[in-house]
C-alpha cells in the first residue's frame, strides 16, 4: 500500500463518521469482514463511532472492550500512526468509560500496548500516555507505570497537529502523583515542576493543583520550598500564588520551625486542604517538619536527652521523640546513637569520608549520566545545524542579539517564548507560530543548554581538580593519618583504591578535553 | 511605689483624660504594634539639664516624651514644658499639657483636686491664687521635701503638687492666638509683597521667616511646606544648605526619616560644602548634618550606618540643640557602634577615634562599657549598661532601639567570648555573661542557628565545642549535589525543546471547547488523584 493512499483514507474515513453512525446495527457485521492486520483503519473508525454510541453503562460495554482490546493487540501500527488523532481518542474514551465503570485496572494492559503502539520512537510522549496513568491512579497501581515514567522523554506524538497541551500536563501531574505515593519525593518533585513549567499564557487548573501538589512535597523533600526555574511562565508566577494562598501560609509557618504555628495554619486552612485533598501531603508536612527541627538540633548539640529534645520540638514526650530519632537514624537523615540506659542521644557527624570505592563508582556513574545527556543534547544540536528548514546562521543579527541578551544562566528561555507570543498574537488569533520564529526559538534554546551544560561540566572539572589537590594535600599533610589508613585497612584494598583513582581522573580529564575541543571547533553553528 | 507606679501608668497611656477605662486593653494593642509602654522608675539623670541642652520644639518633645514613660519625673516635665511653651505661640500645646497636668495630679489626688479638675478651669485661677512663676520655681522642692516623711506617698505628693499647678492663663491664650494670627497675616501680606517684587532672596526670606513662625506654632506640615517652597528661591550654595537644614529639622519632628537622608545628601553635594570645609561654619554645618543622618539611620535601623555618621562628629562644632546635643551624639554612636563595629572596627573607628574620643567624655559610664568590651571583660560591660538602660529608655529616639542593640550588643560579646575556644565551659561561660546555664544555651543555641557560632553544645556535660568542617568531604558533597543538579536542569532542558518543537503552550482563548472540556476533566478526576495520594497517610 502506498502511503499516500492511507492519507487519504484516513481523511475520507474522517467524513465519514456520521455516515457510520447512521447504520449503527450493520456495524458488527462489518466488523466481521475486515482484517485487524489490513484494515486497521476501518476498524478504529468503526470502533470510534461505536464507543461514541454505546452507552457506558449497558452490558454492551464488555464485548466492546473485548474488541478494542483485541485491536489494539493486533492492529498495524503504521497505519496507525496516520489516524493518530482518532486512535488517541479511541483511548481517551475508552479510559473515561472504563473510569466511570470503576474498573480501571482493566485497561491497564491495553493502553501500555496502545502508546506503544503509537510511538514512533521509546521516548515519545503520546497523549495515551496521560491515560495509562490515570488508570493505575485510579487501580491504586503504582509499579506499572514506572518503567514508563523512567524513559526520559525527548520527543511529542504531535497525533496530526491534534495534541492537546493537557495531556502534557496530565501526564507530569499524574506521573508526580504515582511518585508520591511511592514515596519518591525527588522524582514526584521534578514531574510536577515539569508540568509547571509548561509554557503557559493562560491558568490551567491541572498546572495549579501541580503547583500545590510541588508545595507541599517540596516542603516534605527539601524541607523548603524549591524554587522554581526562571523559564516559568508569568502566567504562574503572577496568579498562583493567589490561587494557591493557604498553602503559602502553610510553608511560611513551616519556615518558622514552629510546629504549633504549623498547625494553626492547618487547622485555618483544613477546609481548603480538604477541598484539593492533600490533607494527607499536609499532615506529612507536618511530620516533616518535626524531623527537620531534630535535624536542627544536631546542628547544634552532640548529646541531648530524649526528654529535652521532645520539649524543644514540641512532641508529646520522649517516645514519640524515640521514634522520630530511630526512624530518622533508619533512614540516614541524621547520624545517632541512643543510649537507652539515661535516655541521652548522642549526635554524630556524617560517617562517609568519601574514600570508599562506592564513592567513585557514585561519581563515576554520575559523570556518565551527564556525558550520556550531554551527546544527546550535542545530536540535537546538529541535527538542528544540518535541517535547512533552519536558519540558524550565527550572522544572523536577531538570534546574536537573543543570544547576548541570555546571560549564561539557561534559565532565561521567558525571552524567547515572549518572542514567540508576540509572533503568534500578531498572526490574527491562530496560534500557529511561524515555523521561522518557532525554529529559532528551539535553535536558541539549544544553543542556551549548551553553553549551561559546558559551565557546568567546567565547575566539575575545577571541582574534581581541587577534589584531587584537597586529597593530595592531606595525604602529604597529614603522614599519620595515611599511615593510619595504610595500618587500618588490609593491605589489599589500599591499591586498588589507587589505580581507580587515577583510572577515572585520567578517564575524565581526556574526555573533558574532547569535549572542549567540540564545543570550540568554529561555525559549527 | 508600685501603686503609685501603676496608677501613672494608666494615665501615661491613656489619650482621653477623662477616660478611666481605657488602659485596661490599650497596654494589649500597644504591645503588639510597638514595644511600648514601658515606665521608667528610677532615672538617674537631671531633668533640668537634660532640658537645657535642646532647644524649641526638640525641648518640648523631648520633655513630653520623658512625661509620658517616667512617672516620678512627670509632673516636672511637663511643668518645664509648659514654661517653655509659653514662649512660643504653641497654644495648643500649653493647652494639652495643662490638661495633662490637671488629670495627673486631679486623678491621683484626693476627692478636692477631682473636683478641681472637673470644675470649671477659669474659676480656679482664684483658689490657687499665688503667682504662677513662683509656683513653678518652688514646686519641685516642695514635692521632693514633702513626700518622703508622710506615710502615704502617691497620696500626700499629689496634694502639693496639685497646689502649685499654674493656673490655666485663659488670656494669655487669647492675646497668643491673635498675635499668632496677625503674625502670619503680616508675613504672608509680606511674601506677597516680595513675590509681586520677585526679589529672589526676599521672597526666600520670606518663606523661611513663614516656616519659622508655624514651626513656632507647632505646625510641623506647614512649616515643611514653606521651608520647602524657599526651595526655588536659593541662590547660593549656603542658602541651599540652609534651606536643607530647616527641611531636615522639620523632618525629624515629623520623623519623617527618608526625607531626611535625601535632604542630608542633598545639602552636602553642594559644592560649597566640600570646597570651604575648613571655615568654622561650615564644619558645624558638616557636624549637623552628620548628626542628622545618623539619627535618621538609626531610626530605620540602620546601627552601622547610623555609627558610621555620628563618628564623623566633631565635638567642637557639635551645636546643634534643635536635634541633638553632644551626650546624644556620644550615646547614639557609642552603642550603634558596640552593637554593630566588630574588634577590629570598634578599635579603629571609635577608641583611637580622637574626635569621638572628646565625646565619650561626656559619657563616662559609655566609654567605660566600651573600653571593657574591647577588653573583652564582659561581665561588667553588661552590668554597665544594664545601670544605663533607664535613661536610655527616656530618649524619645533610642528607646525603640534599646532592646535590639542590646541583645546586638549581647550577642556580639557571645560570639566574641568564643571565637578563640575550641572548646568552652558553659558554667565558666554563664558567670562571665551573668547569666545561667539554661538561658545561655539557648541564647547560643538562637546563634548557631543563625550561623553567627560555628559549635556545638554538648547538653550532657554543658560544654561546647567549636565545629571542624571537614572541606573534603564538604567538596565530595558539594560535587555530588552540583551533578545530580546538572543532570536535572539538562533533562528539563531536553524536555522544554520537545515541547516548543511540539508548539505546546497552554492557553485557553483558542479553544473555549477545549479548555471547557479541561476543566470539567479536571473536576472529574479531583477526587480519583486525591484519593491516592490521600491514601498514604492511612497505609504509613
Amino acid at each position: 500500500m502506498i502511503s499516500g493512499n492511507l492519507k487519504q483514507l484516513t481523511e475520507y474515513l474522517g467524513k465519514s463518521a456520521d455516515l457510520l453512525s447512521k447504520h449503527q446495527l450493520q456495524l458488527d457485521s462489518v466488523l466481521q469482514t475486515l482484517d485487524l492486520q489490513q484494515h486497521s483503519l476501518g476498524i478504529l473508525a468503526i470502533l470510534l463511532v461505536k464507543f461514541n454510541s454505546v452507552a457506558v453503562t449497558s452490558d454492551a460495554f464488555e464485548p466492546l472492550f473485548v474488541q478494542f482490546h483485541e485491536f489494539i493487540l493486533g492492529c498495524n501500527g503504521e497505519q496507525i500512526r496516520f489516524a493518530a488523532d482518532s486512535f488517541a481518542e479511541l483511548c481517551h474514551l475508552c479510559t473515561e468509560a472504563l473510569t466511570e465503570r470503576r474498573k480501571p485496572a482493566m485497561g491497564i494492559p491495553a493502553m501500555k500496548e496502545a502508546l506503544i503502539k503509537l510511538q514512533s520512537k521509546e521516548s515519545q510522549l503520546t497523549s495515551i500516555h496521560s491515560d495509562l496513568l490515570r488508570l493505575c491512579l485510579l487501580a491504586r497501581n503504582s509499579t506499572a507505570p514506572l518503567h514508563l515514567l523512567e524513559i526520559d522523554i525527548d520527543d511529542i506524538n504531535r497525533e496530526n497537529g491534534q495534541m492537546d497541551p493537557k495531556y502534557v500536563l496530565l501526564y507530569y501531574y499524574y506521573g508526580g502523583m504515582i511518585y508520591a505515593t511511592r514515596k519518591n519525593w525527588e522524582n514526584a518533585l521534578f514531574m510536577l515542576s515539569m508540568c509547571i513549567t509548561t509554557p503557559a499564557m493562560a491558568v490551567s487548573h491541572i498546572m495549579l493543583e501541580a503547583y500545590k501538589k510541588h508545595m507541599l512535597i517540596s516542603l516534605i523533600h527539601m524541607k523548603k520550598i524549591v524554587p522554581l526555574p526562571k523559564y516559568t511562565s508569568g502566567v504562574v508566577n503572577r496568579f498562583f500564588k493567589h490561587l494557591a494562598l493557604p498553602y503559602h501560609d502553610l510553608a511560611t509557618a513551616f519556615s518558622h520551625n514552629d510546629s504549633i504555628e504549623f498547625e494553626q495554619v492547618m487547622a485555618r486552612h483544613s477546609d481548603a486542604f480538604v477541598r484539593d485533598q492533600n490533607m494527607g501531603l499536609v499532615k506529612q508536612c507536618l511530620s516533616s517538619l518535626h524531623r527537620k527541627n531534630i535535624q536542627r538540633l544536631t546542628m547544634t548539640f552532640m548529646t541531648l536527652s530524649l526528654e529535652d529534645m521532645a520539649n524543644r520540638v514540641k512532641l508529646s514526650g520522649p517516645q514519640e521523640a524515640e521514634r522520630y530519632v530511630l526512624e530518622m537514624i533508619e533512614d540516614g537523615d541524621i547520624y545517632a546513637t541512643i543510649h537507652p540506659d539515661d535516655g541521652m542521644v548522642e549526635f554524630q557527624t556524617n560517617p562517609e569520608n568519601y574514600e570508599s570505592m562506592s564513592v567513585l563508582e557514585q561519581l563515576k556513574a554520575a559523570m556518565e549520566a551527564s556525558m550520556h545527556l550531554e551527546n544527546k543534547v550535542q545530536k540535537m544540536s546538529d541535527e538542528l545545524s544540518v535541517n535547512p528548514d533552519v536558519k540558524c546562521d550565527m550572522a544572523d543579527s536577531e538570534l546574536k542579539r537573543a543570544l547576548t541578551s541570555f546571560d549564561d544562566d539557561f534559565g532565561n528561555h521567558r525571552e524567547t517564548s515572549k518572542n514567540r507570543v508576540s509572533t503568534s498574537s500578531a498572526g490574527k488569533g491562530t496560534v500557529r507560530v511561524p515555523r521561522q520564529a518557532q525554529r529559532k526559538a528551539i535553535c536558541s534554546l539549544v544553543e542556551d543548554l549548551r553553553k549551561s551544560r559546558e559551565k557546568e561540566e567546567k565547575k566539575k572539572k575545577l571541582a574534581h581538580k581541587r577534589l584531587k589537590a584537597l586529597d593530595r594535600g592531606i595525604r602529604v599533610l597529614k603522614p599519620d593519618f595515611v599511615a593510619k589508613v595504610i595500618s587500618t585497612e588490609p593491605p589489599t584494598k589500599q591499591p586498588s583504591i589507587k589505580p581507580k583513582e587515577r583510572g577515572t581522573s585520567t578517564f575524565t580529564d581526556e574526555d573533558f578535553e574532547k569535549f572542549e575541543e567540540e564545543y570550540f571547533v568554529p561555525g559549527k553553528f | 511605689m508600685p501603686l503609685n507606679a501603676s496608677v501613672s501608668f494608666l494615665q501615661s497611656s491613656a489619650v482621653e483624660p477623662m477616660q478611666v477605662d481605657a488602659p485596661v486593653d490599650e497596654p494589649m494593642e500597644n504591645n503588639e504594634e510597638v514595644e511600648q509602654p514601658f515606665v521608667v522608675e528610677n532615672p538617674s539623670f537631671d531633668l533640668e539639664t537634660y532640658a537645657n541642652s535642646y532647644t524649641g520644639y526638640a525641648r518640648l518633645v523631648r520633655l513630653l516624651y520623658i512625661a509620658d514613660h517616667c512617672p516620678s519625673l512627670r509632673i516636672d516635665a511637663l511643668k518645664m514644658a509648659l514654661v517653655n511653651v509659653q514662649t512660643t505661640f504653641n497654644v495648643l500645646s500649653y493647652q494639652q499639657i495643662h490638661r495633662k497636668l490637671v488629670d495627673i495630679t486631679g486623678a491621683s489626688g484626693a476627692g478636692v483636686s477631682a473636683a478641681d479638675s472637673s470644675g470649671d478651669r477659669s474659676c480656679r485661677v482664684g483658689p490657687s491664687g499665688e503667682n504662677p512663676n513662683d509656683g513653678e520655681a518652688l514646686m519641685p522642692d516642695v514635692a521632693l521635701a514633702a513626700a518622703p516623711p508622710r506615710a502615704p506617698p502617691d497620696v500626700v505628693a499629689a496634694n502639693p503638687d496639685a497646689a502649685s499647678i499654674p493656673p490655666y492663663d485663659a488670656a494669655w491664650v487669647e492675646t497668643r492666638t491673635k498675635k499668632a494670627a496677625l503674625k502670619l497675616e503680616k508675613l504672608d501680606t509680606d511674601l506677597k509683597n516680595y513675590k509681586s517684587n520677585s526679589i529672589k532672596e526676599s521672597i526666600r526670606r520670606g518663606h523661611d521667616d513663614l516656616g519659622d513662625h508655624y514651626l513656632d506654632c507647632g505646625d510641623l506640615t506647614n512649616a515643611m511646606k514653606c521651608y520647602s517652597r524657599a526651595r526655588d528661591y536659593c541662590t547660593t550654595g549656603k542658602h541651599v544648605i540652609n534651606m536643607c537644614l530647616n527641611v531636615i529639622k522639620v523632618a525629624v519632628y515629623l520623623q519623617n526619616w527618608s526625607h531626611v537622608l535625601s535632604y542630608v545628601n542633598k545639602a552636602e553635594s553642594t559644592p560649597e560644602l566640600s570646597e570651604v570645609g575648613r571655615k568654622e561654619s561650615m564644619a558645624v554645618t558638616q557636624t549637623q548634618l552628620r548628626c542628622a543622618a545618623g539619627l535618621a539611620e538609626l531610626c530605620t535601623k540602620k546601627y552601622k550606618a547610623a555609627a558610621k555618621h555620628f563618628l564623623q562628629a566633631s565635638l567642637d562644632h557639635c551645636d546643634f540643640p534643635e536635634l541633638l546635643s553632644a551626650n546624644n551624639v556620644a550615646i547614639y554612636g557609642g552603642l550603634c557602634a558596640l552593637a554593630s563595629f566588630n574588634r577590629q572596627e570598634l578599635k579603629r573607628h571609635t577608641i583611637s577615634n580622637s574626635g569621638f574620643k572628646l565625646f565619650l567624655e561626656m559619657e563616662p559610664q559609655l566609654r567605660d562599657v566600651i573600653l571593657q568590651f574591647y577588653e573583652s571583660r564582659y561581665d561588667g560591660c553588661l552590668k554597665k549598661l544594664e545601670e544605663l538602660k533607664n535613661s536610655l529608655l527616656l530618649d524619645m529616639y533610642l528607646a525603640p532601639h534599646v532592646r535590639t542593640l542590646y541583645t546586638q550588643i549581647r550577642n556580639r560579646a557571645l560570639i566574641q567570648y568564643f571565637s578563640p575556644y575550641t572548646s568552652a565551659d558553659m558554667k565558666c561561660m554563664a558567670t562571665a555573661f551573668n547569666t545561667t546555664v539554661k538561658d545561655l544555651e539557648d541564647e547560643i543555641i538562637q546563634l548557631i542557628l543563625d550561623g553567627q557560632i560555628q559549635a556545638r553544645i554538648d547538653s550532657h556535660n554543658k560544654v561546647l565545642y567549636a565545629r571542624a568542617v571537614d572541606q573534603r568531604s564538604a567538596t565530595f558533597e558539594k560535587v555530588l549535589e552540583v551533578g545530580r543538579e546538572n543532570l536535572k536542569t539538562t533533562k528539563a532542558l531536553i524536555l522544554r525543546t520537545a515541547l516548543s518543537r511540539a508548539q505546546i503552550c497552554v492557553k485557553s482563548p483558542m479553544r473555549e471547547m477545549a479548555s471547557g472540556m479541561m476543566n470539567q476533566n479536571i473536576d472529574g478526576i479531583g477526587p480519583t488523584q486525591s484519593n491516592s495520594i490521600n491514601s498514604i497517610p492511612r497505609n504509613s
